[in-house]
C-alpha cells in the first residue's frame, strides 16, 4: 500500500510538472526570438537566459550576462543598445532594466521600477534611455539609471521609441491603437493619433517631408503627418504588419505576416510586391542597391530595389530578427536553428556562425 | 491536427464570446467554461451513472460473498469479479472512460487559454496563425486582461496589507476537494484496494491543481475554478451530491446514532 500511495503521488506530481513546464521556465524557451544589436567590432545579442557579447570578426565569444549559469527570472529578448558612454542597456522578462559594462558585461545599475516585460529595446540619446514597457509604461531614465519622468499608455509597448532628432519629439507605438508624439523633455504628451483601427507593435519610421510611417495589426501601413498625427493616407496589406518601414529615396520597404515584401512610394501607391516562402516580421536591410529581408521560413532574400531577386540563401532555423550589417557582413539571428548568431557576405555565403557555449 | 481539431475552435469560440459580451476576458472565460460544462455534461452524466452502477454492485450481497471466498486467490477472485459484472450488466470503464475522453478537451481548453493570453511575441506571433476569418483581429487585440484585481496573463496574488496572497490558488484547493468529496459515493468496503485509491486521488488532486493554479496565468486559475463550481453544481441538479461528505464528523456522529 505505501508503495502504491508514493506511485500514486509521483503519477500527481509529473502530471502537475508537464502543465508547469509548459509555461513557466519552459515558456521561455520559446517566449520570443533573439535580439542583436551590432556596432563595428562586437554584437550584443540577447536570448533566454543570457546577454552574449560577441565578436563580429570571427563569432567568438568576448562575454556573457550572467557570467555562469542561468538565473532563475532573467530572460532577456528585447535587442540590447548602446549609450555614447559605453553602458549597454538591455530589459529582460524579470521586469528589470539593466546597464551592462560593453567591455565586459558587470553590471553597472538596475531601474526595478517597471512590473512587466521588456519586450522591446529603449531608445538611448546622448541625455537620456527611454525603456517601453509591457505594462504601457515609457521611463525615462538619465544615464544613471534615475527616473526622470514616466508616460502610460492603455495598452503594452512592444515597439521601441523613435525621435527625428531635429525637434525634441519622441514617437512612441502603443499596443492601444494609437502613436503617441511625446515631449523627449518633459514626457508630456504633443499629440495622440487617432484610433488606428489596431495594435502597433512596429516602430514607427520617418519619411522625408513631416511624414511618419507606421504599420499595425489592421492589416495595413499607415502615413501620418508628424506635426499633427493626422493620417494621410493608409495603404491595405495581405496580413498583419510586424515590422518597421525602411525608406531610400521615395520608396518604403516592408513585409507583412502572410509573406509579402512591399515597396510603396510615399504617396502610399505600391511601386511592387514580392510573394515569399514565409512570414516576415523583421524590419529589411537597405543599402545604396539591394533589400535584404529573411522570413520565417529561414530564407534570407536579397533583391534590387525594383524587386528583381539578386541571391536568396537558407539559414538554419526560423527568422524574426532583422538582418543587421556592420562592414561588409550581414547578421542573422535564427531561432530554434543550429546557431544562435550567422554571419553572411553580401551574396549570401557563410563567414561564421555562433553557437552557444553549454 | 491537435491545433486543427480542438486548439483552433476553442481560442475561435472563446474569442468570440469575448468580442460577444464587450471584452472582458475573466467573464468570457467563465461563460465559455460553462459552455464546455454543457457540452460535456452527457459524459459527465455516463460517468456519474457508472459509478452508480458500480456501487451498487459492490454493495450486493453477490459481490461481498465473492470477495469473502476468494479473499485468497486474486486471479480467481478477479475471474469472478468478471463474471459478475457481465451478469449485472456493468461496464468497469463505464466510470472512467468518459473522464478519458474528457482529458483532451481539458488540455485543449489549457491550450486554447494559453494562447489567448499571448503575453510575448512568439504566443501573439502564433495566435495570429489560429484565428478564424469571421473573427476581428484586429479590434479585438490586444485583449483587455485585467479582471477584478488580476492580470489573467500572469499568476493571480491580491494584495492585502502588504502580504501577497494567492486567493484564487486557495479557492481551487478547496473547490477541487468539495468536488471530489461530494461527487464521490460512499465506498462500501473502506478497505477495499479500490478505495484507498479514490482516497488518494482525492487526497492528491487539491494539491495538484492548487499547484497549477498557484504558478499558471490567473486566466487558467479561473478556469479550474469554475469548471469545480459548475461541476458540483451539474451533480446537484442531479440530486446527487452527498454534502454530508464535507463534514466527516458529522457523519460519523450520525453514525453513530444511528
Amino acid at each position: 500500500m505505501k508503495i502504491s500511495r508514493l506511485l500514486m503521488f509521483s503519477f500527481f506530481l509529473i502530471l502537475a510538472a508537464s502543465f508547469l513546464s509548459g509555461c513557466s521556465g519552459g515558456a521561455y524557451l520559446a517566449s520570443s526570438w533573439p535580439g542583436l544589436m551590432v556596432d563595428q567590432k562586437t554584437g550584443y545579442l540577447a536570448d533566454n537566459s543570457f546577454v552574449y557579447a560577441v565578436n563580429l570578426e570571427n563569432g567568438s565569444l568576448k562575454w556573457k550576462f550572467p557570467p555562469d549559469k542561468p538565473e532563475k527570472g532573467k530572460a532577456f529578448f528585447a535587442p540590447p543598445v548602446v549609450t555614447e558612454d559605453g553602458q549597454l542597456i538591455v530589459g529582460g522578462y524579470d521586469h528589470i532594466l539593466y546597464s551592462l559594462d560593453s567591455n565586459n558585461g558587470t553590471i553597472l545599475w538596475t531601474f526595478p521600477g517597471a512590473n512587466d516585460r521588456y519586450i522591446a529595446s529603449p531608445l538611448v540619446t546622448s541625455q537620456r534611455i527611454y525603456a517601453p514597457n509591457a505594462n504601457g509604461s515609457l521611463y525615462a531614465l538619465d544615464l544613471k539609471g534615475s527616473l526622470q519622468w514616466t508616460f502610460q499608455a492603455d495598452q503594452p509597448l512592444w515597439a521601441q521609441p523613435v525621435t527625428d532628432g531635429k525637434c525634441q519629439c519622441l514617437y512612441v507605438s502603443s499596443m492601444d491603437h494609437h502613436l503617441y508624439a511625446l515631449d523627449a523633455e518633459t514626457g508630456s504628451l504633443t499629440w495622440k493619433s487617432p484610433d488606428l483601427g489596431a495594435a502597433l507593435v512596429a516602430a514607427p519610421t520617418f519619411g522625408e517631408d513631416g511624414v511618419i510611417f507606421v504599420g499595425t495589426f489592421g492589416n495595413e501601413m499607415l502615413a501620418l503627418d508628424a506635426a499633427t498625427g493626422n493620417i494621410k493616407w493608409r495603404a491595405p496589406t495581405t496580413d498583419w504588419v510586424w515590422s518597421s518601414a525602411a525608406q531610400k529615396g521615395g520608396v518604403i520597404f516592408f513585409g507583412d505576416l502572410k509573406g509579402t515584401l512591399y515597396a510603396l512610394d510615399t504617396a502610399g501607391n505600391e511601386r511592387w510586391s514580392k510573394k515569399t516562402d514565409g512570414t516576415i516580421v523583421g524590419t529589411p536591410l537597405l543599402t545604396d542597391n539591394l533589400v535584404y529581408f529573411a522570413t520565417e521560413n529561414g530564407t534570407v532574400y536579397a533583391t534590387d530595389l525594383d524587386g528583381n531577386p539578386a541571391w536568396n540563401t537558407p539559414v538554419s532555423g526560423k527568422i524574426y530578427s532583422p538582418i543587421l550589417s556592420s562592414g561588409d557582413a550581414l547578421f542573422v539571428t535564427p531561432s530554434e536553428g543550429d546557431a544562435l548568431l550567422v554571419a553572411l557576405t553580401t551574396t549570401g555565403s557563410l563567414k561564421w556562425s555562433f553557437v552557444p557555449p553549454k | 491536427m491537435w491545433n486543427t481539431l480542438i486548439i483552433e475552435p476553442m481560442l475561435n469560440l472563446l474569442l468570440w464570446i469575448y468580442h460577444l459580451i464587450g471584452g472582458n476576458l475573466g467573464l468570457a472565460i467563465i461563460l465559455f467554461t460553462i459552455l464546455i460544462r454543457l457540452a460535456t455534461y452527457p459524459l459527465t452524466a455516463s460517468q456519474m451513472k457508472g459509478s452508480r452502477k458500480m456501487q451498487e454492485m459492490q454493495n450486493s450481497e453477490k459481490f461481498k460473498t465473492i470477495q469473502k471466498k476468494f479473499k485468497d486467490d486474486k486471479e480467481k477472485l478477479a475471474q469472478e469479479q468478471m463474471k459478475l459484472y457481465k451478469e449485472m450488466g456493468v461496464n468497469p470503464m463505464a466510470s472512467c472512460l468518459p473522464t478519458l475522453i474528457q482529458l483532451p478537451i481539458l488540455f485543449g481548453l489549457y491550450g486554447a487559454l494559453n494562447q489567448a493570453m499571448a503575453s510575448t511575441p512568439h504566443q501573439l506571433l502564433g495566435l495570429s496563425k489560429l484565428i478564424y476569418p469571421f473573427i476581428n483581429a484586429a479590434e479585438l487585440f490586444p485583449l483587455n486582461k485585467h479582471f477584478l484585481w488580476m492580470n489573467l496573463g500572469q499568476p493571480e496574488r491580491l494584495n492585502l496589507f502588504g502580504i501577497a496572497i494567492p486567493t484564487l490558488t486557495i479557492l481551487v484547493v478547496i473547490t477541487t476537494w468539495m468536488q471530489s468529496k461530494v461527487m464521490t459515493p460512499p465506498p462500501s468496503n473502506p478497505n477495499d484496494q479500490s478505495a484507498q485509491m479514490t482516497k488518494m486521488m482525492n487526497l492528491y488532486m487539491p494539491f495538484m491543481m492548487g499547484m497549477i493554479a498557484y504558478s499558471l496565468s490567473s486566466g487558467l486559475a479561473i478556469y479550474f475554478l469554475a469548471s469545480n463550481v459548475v461541476g458540483i453544481a451539474q451533480y446537484a441538479a442531479m440530486g446527487k451530491v452527498n454534502w454530508k461528505n464535507l463534514l466527516p464528523s458529522l457523519k460519523s456522529n450520525k453514525e453513530k446514532t444511528n
